[in-house]
């Protein structure tokens, strides 16, 4: 007799363990540990990098080296720190290397370059599935979001995407980019109050609706 | 409060994350300005508008790539910068410091001996001691701290072969230093090397009160050989260098 996918599912011994205890099992070689993580993180660290460099492709490689990374450091993760801050701290570096990168080749990284880099055919934006239910109005503002969130400087994005998209406390943000609670409080709302300017318009036309 | 100071307090007034204080400070702010009101509002809806950004997905295969390039290896192999940290490990970095602990030391060593090889301090017997045992060898040899020693009656040869070194030849001999002095002064015949006394101007010191009589003066006044250091007392004199560098001039006034 077949056994039901939905047992297997139940009987997976990772399943009710902590990513800091499926993580130590990762670093004794056990390659279920490994996907296990793999596949609790890949959305949000896809998401992270995505919004950090608004590239879907280029993020995907990315996200695929921050786990890449995960695995080859395996043993140096210690279980006292959280899984979820070590792993974002890897996809925040890696990110930050990509958009200095972007900056020594064109001299600078804005969005405006991008869009000359695609002739105008549109941004390569992360709407990664069609999304035909969606109302066109909502999905105009999704992009008008994203691109106000990919103008404004990498320092506050950075802060601001990890707060407000990844959703993670202040003082999480803080270890993750290294710098103190009262600046992670300045920078987030900082980068708020960009991301008000830019969008004051679809705000209006939001409430007009 | 101020429009510039309630501005920095919107996200915490959002979040909730406001003293008492600092709350009923900030309300009393906006009930009075319209602007910073309506900009609260507006914050209140960029964050949803925010949290309203779909996740972005990765594609189906991500999982199956990522586990392919492991198991090919290539993508195992650790960046510049992680095999920097791993070999900076205080491990790994603990024989490095001892060699070179090891080495410094040695320099140390050799640097301490070697101006008591030239310059001892318990007289010049022991350096005469020293230097003799070399002056019998049948050949020139160069010693560990670069002294060439010389066979006996070789010292004005070598004075006039190797100027550098020829002092040391002198050094060797027993010979009173003035005869040193006088037999150095004697190879410098079709030799390149230029002995200071032979620079003083002794043409113009008929206008110089103290080099009216030049002989006078080397003998008396001043010992100019170069590189030289009586030690000895005028008699006995053993001539030890003062330093190797050849355009040193080094004038001992008694």
């Amino acid at each position: 007799m077949p056994i039901e996918p939905l047992r297997l599912k139940k009987l997976d011994p990772l399943a009710d363990l902590s990513d800091e205890d499926v993580m130590e099992r990762c670093a004794t070689g056990s390659e279920a540990g490994f996907r296990t993580l793999v596949q609790r993180y890949r959305s949000r660290i896809m998401n992270l990098v995505c919004r950090f460099i608004n590239d879907r492709d280029r993020a995907e490689e990315i996200a695929q080296e921050v786990f890449l990374r995960v695995f080859r450091n395996r043993e140096r993760y210690r279980k006292s720190g959280k899984f979820s801050t070590w792993i974002f701290t890897i996809a925040v570096n890696l990110t930050k290397n990509e958009i200095r990168s972007r900056v020594r080749h064109r001299g600078t990284y804005s969005l405006d370059a991008m869009e000359e880099e695609t002739g105008g055919q549109g941004l390569p934006f992360p709407d990664w599935k069609p999304l035909p239910d969606q109302d066109l109005n909502a999905r105009e503002i999704q992009h008008k979001v994203s691109e106000a969130l990919a103008k404004i400087p990498p320092r506050y994005r950075e802060a601001v995407v990890l707060r407000d998209v990844e959703g993670l406390s202040y003082e999480e943000v803080g270890e993750i980019l290294r710098i103190p609670g009262g600046t992670v409080r300045s920078r987030i709302n900082r980068a708020r109050l960009m991301l008000k300017d830019r969008l004051k318009a679809h705000i209006s036309l939001e409430e007009d609706v | 409060m101020n429009c510039r100071s309630a501005e920095s307090l919107y996200s915490a007034f959002i979040e909730d994350e406001l003293s008492q204080e600092e709350q009923r400070s900030l309300e009393a702010h906006l009930m009075g300005c319209r602007r910073c009101s309506v900009a609260v509002k507006e914050l209140r809806e960029t964050l949803v508008l925010m949290s309203a950004l779909p996740t972005v997905e990765t594609s189906p295969h991500f999982e199956e790539e990522v586990f392919d390039r492991i198991r090919s290896g290539e993508a195992l192999r650790p960046t510049l910068i992680e095999w920097l940290s791993d070999f900076w490990t205080a491990a790994r970095l603990r024989p490095v410091f001892l060699g070179g602990a090891a080495v410094c030391a040695l320099w140390i060593a050799v640097i301490v001996a070697r101006p008591s090889t030239f310059l001892p301090s318990g007289g010049a017997g022991q350096n005469r001691e020293a230097a003799a045992p070399s002056s019998n060898s049948p050949n020139g040899a160069l010693t560990s701290s670069g002294d060439v020693a010389t066979a006996p009656g070789t010292e004005t040869a070598n004075a006039a072969s190797a100027p550098v070194f020829g002092p040391r030849a002198a050094l060797a001999s027993s010979a009173p230093a003035g005869a040193s002095r006088s037999a150095n002064r004697g190879s410098k015949a079709g030799d390149d090397f230029q002995w200071v006394d032979s620079q003083v101007p002794v043409a113009a010191a008929g206008s110089d009160s103290a080099l009216r009589d030049p002989g006078a003066r080397f003998q008396d006044e001043y010992i100019i050989d170069q590189f030289y250091l009586d030690r000895g007392g005028r008699d006995a004199a053993p001539i030890v260098p003062v330093s190797g560098n050849s355009t040193d001039d080094v004038y001992i006034t008694f």
